[in-house]
């Protein structure tokens, strides 16, 4: 079993664990380290949030994940910062003392991650102080299940953590620079329990040919549960997060289109000012998908692989036309998204393939892209309904329509019969009439916890309503886009 | 050090004040600044433990440092809202690795219902299995890990039966979880049959699930005498030391509880009796090692704290007057 050696609070540490052990579990079970709490351990309740340092000028200076689903090899050479860290003897971090002075926590248990939040937060205005609107406390704190105390005794919090006269730890800037290379081996001759951290895309393939049982993991905010709720025995696990390929965003051509090759393993948060520029529909979507805790942790390739019918991207990468490159020792292969997903968690990617990157086409001119998300909460919640727009609008004539949905069949699905009825012709009732038809005809949603078929039917067709209603008065569009105010 | 007598004159002292301003000229709301300007009502104090929940020095239950030998409990629960368990085969759990002890309701040494005021809600089911979640048997082994695997290797088999699930329905069927009670004061059909107007209407509300950040957790130590002591996040100390008095068939004075604080549920962890504390002793081991529960997932956390749905209606009068 590989080493894993990383900072925590600025102290060295070196531990050797099994390859399903959380950074939770090495806290608590093997650091003795109390402080982070388990709630749902499901990554959904923010109770054990913990920070990790980033070395990304782009990225905040501390990232908040969820502990309990964070795999503790993923530690290895990284800097951890828990809430044991933040106070330094009797000075407490200005999180801290703004949560004491507002009165912002009743029994306690969420606290410890709240004011990680909280931290993490407070590292991102010091570093570049921006205002502390609704939709930014939302998002920051969106991953903090539990507000018993109350919202606003939190929200003071976080709007009064001053920062005037606190000095950072001396810890702060610590590195491992010192330290040896843990012995992670990615050699493939290990029988048994192995977290292999491949660093380049060949090591990566020849893995994926010599352990074909082994599980890829990237940000694990889905596969971990798998142990923490159902105790699958996570034992051959190979992380897809270090190696370069797998990492980057490049602008490129391909097939003749413009575009971005966004690598497997980037990060939603990494992802966002990207789709914020280019594609603000898709980047609205992502402060509706999972947390800033899980934001920070799950990849678009996880999301893709894992091929969920209720994952959140795949809808909008079918709509924009996304293509897929997968590799695997043999070379590499590309293929449009959508004959990526066969059946019910089936897809074409082979037992000895993994997926690289996603080429993302820029819309076109006079093309957009409208995303609706459909969940029983709006932080940190699975949609029941998601639908995916995208459309060129010329002389009030709708062309090159793609709809997708989610939630509405086995896979993540586009609605050809739909974009047919609309594909030429005048935004106008009738064409939405005749596309209305073809989706009651094409789908045939299923009945579970978030929503019965009946539902996801009326709610898709909602949503074509919804399209209707935009074009036709641009100027009349309802989103709702934050509460707390 | 204040001694008791001194506290005591500070309350008596405390007390007469409150009394003079509660019968002073103006009402007491009136009176939250004194002659120094000094806020007396409206004004906050900080929690007394904040400085310990936001630094994470606040224990609660499973940060409590336990004995190296401590055995770790899960328990098996009932997958079905309603059956008859008829075959409970725990042969293969109990020699499922780190497994140290298994018991079922026949080897509770006293009493077996551990309803907290009507009976009832038996620790374990002996037969009859009366809602999803309902404890069949529990394990005691060296991890937790270990105590959660062994579970899954039950072979348990129940003959389902219909499930009662919809409180509407089930009233109707007069099936009640308790005889009805009613609460009344005055003729009040008389006066709704007198009212100008009357407004009706039917509200209903859904059974919750409570899930607290804390999971259902205790640590038992055995003390001397054979007694325990509890730690338990729990609302009731002295019902939980009542239960596990009885459930174990040692004197109440045998049985000491602590509850230091409680991570969520508050006014919530109390209608039900977490079954955690009382079976945990029951599990018997040679060298009566400590045992800790603790639910780390919500499988098992959220059956063990619910509260019964339930629906009303309610018809008032709107009397208007000329």
């Amino acid at each position: 079993m590989a080493t894993i050696e990383f900072l925590l609070n600025g102290t060295r540490q070196q531990c050797r664990v099994p390859p399903e052990t959380s950074i939770l579990t090495l806290l608590r079970d093997h650091l003795g380290a109390t402080g982070t709490k388990e709630g749902c351990a499901s990554g959904d309740c923010g109770a054990c949030t913990v920070a990790l340092k980033s070395s990304d000028p782009d990225q905040p200076p501390f990232l908040t994940v969820n502990a309990c689903i964070t795999p503790a090899h993923q530690l290895h050479g990284q800097h951890l910062v828990t809430v044991e860290g933040l106070s330094q003897g009797n000075s407490l971090h200005p999180a801290q003392r703004a949560m004491i002075d507002c009165h912002g926590s009743q029994c306690g248990f969420c606290t410890p991650g709240i004011v990680m939040s909280l931290f993490s937060l407070h590292t991102q205005q010091q570093r570049q102080p921006a205002p502390l609107t609704p939709e930014r406390l939302e998002a920051a704190l969106g991953g903090n299940l539990c507000r018993c105390t109350g919202y606003r005794p939190i929200r003071d919090a976080a709007l009064t953590m001053h920062a005037s006269d606190w000095q950072p730890p001396q810890w702060w800037d610590a590195t491992l620079a010192d330290s040896q290379d843990g012995d992670n081996s990615t050699q493939a001759f290990q029988e048994g329990p192995l977290f292999a951290q491949p660093s380049s895309l060949s090591e990566l393939t020849a893995l994926r040919r010599d352990l074909p049982n082994a599980r890829l993991v990237a940000g694990a905010t889905d596969l971990w549960l798998e142990t923490t709720q159902r105790l699958a025995a996570l034992d051959q696990l190979i992380d897809t997060t270090r190696v370069p390929e797998l990492s980057m965003i490049s602008s490129a051509t391909f097939q003749g289109q413009e575009g971005w090759w966004v690598g497997a393993a980037v990060t939603y948060s990494r992802l966002a000012p990207l789709l914020a520029t280019h594609f603000p529909a898709f980047a609205h979507l992502l402060h509706r998908l999972g947390s800033e805790q899980v934001r920070n942790r799950g990849t678009l390739g996880g999301n893709i692989a894992n091929a969920s019918p209720i994952g959140d991207t795949p809808p909008v990468l079918l709509a924009l036309g996304a293509h897929l490159e997968l590799a695997s020792h043999a070379g590499t292969r590309c293929l449009p998204l959508q004959a990526f997903f066969i059946d019910y968690k089936k897809t074409a990617l082979a037992a000895d393939e993994v997926i690289t990157r996603i080429f993302i086409p820029a819309l076109e001119k006079s093309a957009s892209l409208r995303v609706w998300k459909l969940s029983k909460r709006r932080e940190d919640d699975i949609s029941a309904v998601l639908g995916a727009f995208s459309y060129r609008l010329e002389d009030g004539k709708l062309s090159d329509v793609r709809i997708a949905f989610g939630g509405m069949a086995a896979t993540p699905r586009r609605a050809p019969a739909t974009e047919a009825a609309l594909e030429g012709q005048r935004v106008g009732k009738q064409a939405f009439q005749a596309a209305r038809q073809a989706l009651q005809d094409e789908f045939e949603p299923m009945s579970d916890v978030r929503g019965s078929q009946q539902y996801r039917q009326l709610a898709a067709a909602n949503l074509l309503e919804r399209l209707y209603l935009s074009l036709s008065s641009p100027e009349q569009e309802v989103m709702l886009h934050a509460y707390a105010h | 050090m204040r001694t008791l007598t001194k506290l005591d004159n500070d309350s008596r002292r405390a007390r007469h004040e409150l009394d003079q301003r509660i019968h002073g000229a103006a009402p007491l709301a009136r009176h939250t600044v004194d002659s120094r300007g000094q806020r007396q009502a409206g004004s906050s104090s900080v929690h007394e433990s904040a400085e310990k929940h936001v630094t994470g020095k606040a224990l609660y239950i499973d940060d409590l440092k336990t004995p190296a030998d401590a055995l770790h409990v899960a328990m098996g629960l009932s997958p079905v809202a309603h059956g008859t368990l008829t075959h409970l085969d725990l042969e293969a759990v109990r020699t499922a690795p780190g497994v140290v002890d298994v018991i079922t309701f026949h080897d509770v040494p006293g009493h077996t219902d551990i309803g907290p005021v009507f009976p009832g809600d038996p620790i374990f089911v002996e037969r009859e299995i009366s809602y999803s979640g309902q404890c069949l048997f529990a394990v005691a082994a060296t991890s937790l890990s270990a105590a959660r695997h062994a579970i899954l290797l039950a072979n348990v088999q129940i003959d389902k039966l219909p499930a009662q699930l919809d409180a509407v329905q089930a009233a109707a069927q007069q099936e009640f979880v308790r005889p009805s009670h009613t609460q009344q004061r005055g003729d009040w059909q008389a006066t709704l049959e007198q009212a100008e107007h009357v407004l009706e209407g039917a509200l209903f509300i859904g059974g919750q699930e409570h899930f607290y950040l804390e999971g259902q957790a205790c640590v038992v130590i055995p003390s001397e005498d054979e007694g325990v002591m509890v730690h338990t996040s729990n609302q009731h100390p002295s019902e939980t030391q009542k239960l596990v008095a009885e459930v174990l068939d040692i004197p109440f004075h045998a049985v000491t509880v602590e509850v230091r604080r409680m991570g969520g549920g508050l006014e919530a962890r109390k209608p039900r009796h977490p079954p955690g504390p009382a079976l945990l002793p029951s599990l018997h081991d040679a060298q009566a090692r400590p045992r800790v529960f603790a639910c780390p997932d919500m499988t098992t956390c959220a059956p063990l704290a619910s509260a019964t749905p339930f629906t009303t209606a309610i018809g008032w009068p709107s009397i208007h007057r000329e």
